[in-house]
């Protein structure tokens, strides 16, 4: 009988080595190694067909743009162009490289690395989704010089250009089908990639061919694949993470109160509103969608949803210089009343939106404020985010949440997907006049008279009723304090390489 | 037997397999919809390469192909790797978990529940009891939760997260194996209570030998009986419990995948973890029961 305990040993001593197989794999590396909890596993390590801002965040890494932003400004700075200029408003622009510049194999990068990474980003074979932001563009290289022409004013192409969707890919990756990563991915970044492990981190480390690399403090960084926002917050309060970039809904008030330094929530170049469909159902009946629009208080809401959010009347953020503010309709109980008395519906009414904590408190939140002003009763209904999305894009629904980041500080970003017909507008309006507005804004002779067009078209939108902005949506960024050189800013970009670690406190 | 128990196996697998096929296409909302939508030109040339226009039937004989060739095809989300290459990363991981909490289970279990018996009625037995009980009324995740919070923020001995060394897997195996150990050491407890008041053990005793010697060559083998028997459910309950537990921990485990992959609608990734879970439950039950025929000869004559 001692035999069978002698088994039960030899299975246990299998358990033992099953366990010692699990943890084949190391520690961060001494040195100023930055750990961010980035959020979702990178699902594709290609900066051209990269769409997440997790992603992003570790594409902006590994390569640079032609461009980068200053953190503070957001003014494009000369990254891999060592200079740049617009001409004829933007018509035209024009970049010379850096002289002697190379990937991180040490391989040189040059201007026709940039032409082939641009002809790929427009082959439609490749599929790449910011690929129309070269339509219609005419890139040469005359005397050293990178020229692209555009049909009408691109301003903020400079701007662009630090997006990685610019950013110049390397032949290893060009040569591939689209959707293939080579194992061994050269950059141009401040860092190159040491290894990617799914679903547990991507190591990079300083490149020592970037041409900022003796600015560079980090040794690396290791981008933690942590998909609970508990389980990221609980690394970062132990002191196994530096930086992250979501926290729980639960933690922003505590955190506010006990660690201002490190979590300061500020107003982002992204809006939080719910779409109409515009389309079928009720709200196809523009009084009704007025009624809907002047009853919610959008004060009360940011408010009582909390979390550094703004409210906003208006869909774009207000963070463009020189950009007047659109006229929106604003929280009017009365005139609700008014217009719903002229409304006709029948049926029931429903909000949608994709589940999470924050979703349901604005739901919650709106469906007090709908009750309270109008006396109707808006049911509530939540999708798991990919049923969401499907349901949403094929317009079953009636109002739906919504959210937009900009991909560049200019209002164009977030006015440009309601055109008729553009995959993203989903509320099934289409009108010309704004169609046309967003035209001749991109004629438009002066800056000034760009942004006023821009905020016509805006006033259209909104006038429509096809899209109820609610909030200015906040960046929740959890910073160490030993971690320098890190900015909030609207854009939630970062420049990796000016990241510095002080020493741990013993 | 073993032969029968083999086929149904592989029936079961099977089974499986053409249900979460079925299940996982029926759910609404595809592996490319997002709310920042791709282009449809871009869509459409995704579902063209991975075949999710064909025929259902044809799909379906693909997915069958691959099951028999164990290579289940590229994944939907990480689309430059292939499921078979995701599932050999995350299995060692999962094994290590499942292994780690499972030695736990039985070491704590098992000596706690000897303890227990051999001191039936006083403080160390309720103590027992009440333990286990404590134990078994906490989900993995609360008592992750208790754990991290002693462990980590309070004593500051072990990281509340990632994948590094063996530390990094302590708590994860104990939040995972305590529940457990204390099913274990309840079973073990009654088993041994009862051989501790037979016949034998009181001739035993009467004879003078040490309590020691009376544990170890009367009280032990039929004591496990029922543990082993419990080692099926056992590991049914340690290949659920890592869903939740590999999550809160961030282990790029297998449970992770399965997760995920089913709210990515990664429809060839979300297949293959199905079938190594289900292969492998259906394995350990086997092997359990095996062990237990070994164990308990009267197993053996009534099956």
């Amino acid at each position: 009988m001692l035999l069978s305990v002698g088994r039960m040993l030899r299975v246990g001593r299998l358990a033992a080595l099953l366990l010692a197989a699990g943890c084949t794999h190391a520690d961060t590396p001494d040195g100023a190694w930055l750990r961010v909890a980035n959020g979702p596993d990178p699902q594709l390590l290609d900066p051209q067909l990269a769409t997440r801002v997790a992603d992003g965040r570790v594409l902006g890494a590994l390569f640079a743009g032609l461009t980068r932003l200053d953190p503070v400004t957001l003014e494009p700075l000369p990254d891999l162009a060592a200079e740049f200029h617009a001409e004829d408003l933007g018509r035209r622009w024009r970049f010379r490289l850096r002289d002697d510049l190379r990937w991180s194999d040490g391989t040189p990068l040059k201007l026709e690395d940039v032409v082939a990474s641009w002809r790929r980003l427009r082959d439609p074979a490749v599929g790449a989704p910011y690929a129309s932001w070269l339509d219609g563009s005419e890139v040469a290289v005359e005397e050293g010089w990178l020229t692209v022409r555009f049909p009408r004013p691109v301003p903020m192409f400079g701007e662009m250009c630090a997006f990685h969707a610019l950013a110049p890919v390397p032949s290893a990756l060009r040569e591939l089908p689209p959707g293939r990563v080579p194992s061994t991915l050269p950059s141009s970044g401040p860092f190159r990639l040491v290894e990617r492990r799914i679903r547990d981190r991507v190591r990079v480390e300083r490149n020592p061919h970037g041409w900022r690399a003796e600015t560079v403090a980090l040794d690396g960084i290791d981008f933690l694949a942590v998909e609970s926002q508990f389980t990221a917050l609980n690394l970062f309060l132990a002191g196994e993470a530096e930086l992250l970039f979501q926290v729980p809904s639960l933690a922003v008030e505590p955190l506010r109160e006990r660690m201002p330094a490190a979590f300061a929530p500020e107003p982002q170049f992204a809006a939080y509103f719910l779409r109409v469909n515009v389309a079928a159902g009720p709200f196809r009946d523009p009084a009704l969608r007025r009624a809907f629009a002047l009853a919610i208080d959008r004060d009360a809401l940011a408010d009582a949803v909390g979390g550094g959010r703004l409210p906003a009347d208006a869909l774009v953020p207000p963070l463009v210089p020189g950009y007047p503010a659109a006229d929106a309709p604003s929280h009017d109980a009365d005139a609700a009343r008014a217009a719903l008395a002229e409304a006709r519906f029948e049926g029931p009414l429903e909000l949608l939106y994709p589940s999470s904590e924050l979703n349901r408190d604005v739901a919650e939140v709106l469906q007090q404020q709908w009750s309270e002003v109008l006396g109707l009763d808006v049911r509530l209904a939540n999708q798991e985010s990919r049923a969401f999305a499907a349901a949403q894009q094929a317009g079953e629904y009636q109002l739906s949440r919504s959210s937009w980041v900009g991909d560049y500080l200019d209002p164009l970003t977030f006015l440009e997907i309601f055109r008729g017909g553009h995959e993203a507008n989903r509320t099934g309006w289409s009108d010309a006049e704004f169609d046309r507005l967003l035209d001749a804004a991109a004629e438009a002779s002066t800056a000034d008279e760009r942004l006023r067009l821009l905020a016509t078209a805006e006033t259209r939108l909104l006038a429509s009723g096809a899209v109820l902005p609610l909030m200015v949506d906040s960046g929740q960024e959890l910073v160490a304090p030993r971690l320098h050189g890190f900015t909030r800013n609207p854009r939630g970009y970062v420049d990796w390489g000016r990241l510095a670690l002080a020493r741990e406190a013993p | 037997m073993i032969r029968r128990r083999l086929a149904a196996w592989l029936l079961g697998i099977l089974a499986v397999h053409a249900l979460a096929f079925l299940m996982v296409r029926a759910t609404r909302g595809g592996p490319f919809d997002e709310e920042r939508a791709l282009p449809p030109e871009t869509v459409a040339a995704l579902r063209e390469q991975y075949g999710l226009d064909d025929p259902m039937p044809l799909q379906y004989l693909r997915a069958l192909r691959g099951l028999a060739s164990l290579d289940f095809g590229p994944s939907l989300r990480y689309r430059d790797t292939e499921v078979r290459t995701l599932l050999a990363d995350a299995l060692p991981v999962s094994l290590g978990l499942g292994g780690g909490a499972l030695l736990l289970a039985l070491l704590v279990g098992c000596s706690a529940g000897l303890w227990a018996a051999a001191r039936a009625g006083r403080a160390a037995d309720h103590a027992v009891t009440v333990g286990a009980t404590l134990l078994l009324a906490l989900p993995n995740f609360v008592l992750a939760g208790f754990a991290v919070a002693l462990f980590t923020f309070t004593l500051g001995w072990l990281p509340p997260a990632g994948n590094g060394g063996l530390r990094h897997f302590l708590l994860p195996c104990a939040s995972l194996g305590l529940p457990l150990a204390a099913q274990i050491a309840r079973l073990t407890r009654g088993a041994a209570r009862e051989v501790w008041g037979s016949d034998a053990v009181r001739a035993a005793r009467a004879q003078g030998l040490a309590p020691r010697t009376i544990l170890l060559r009367f009280v032990l083998r039929p004591s496990l009986v029922p543990v082993v028997a419990f080692l099926g459910p056992a590991t049914a309950a340690l290949l659920t419990g890592s869903l939740v537990v590999e999550q809160v921990f961030a282990l790029p485990g297998l449970g992770t995948h399965f997760v995920q992959a089913a709210l990515n609608r990664d429809y060839t990734l979300a297949l293959g973890v199905t079938v190594v879970y289900t292969a492998l439950l259906g394995l350990c039950t086997l092997l359990a029961d095996l062990l237990l025929a070994r164990l308990d000869p009267r197993v053996e004559a009534l099956s």
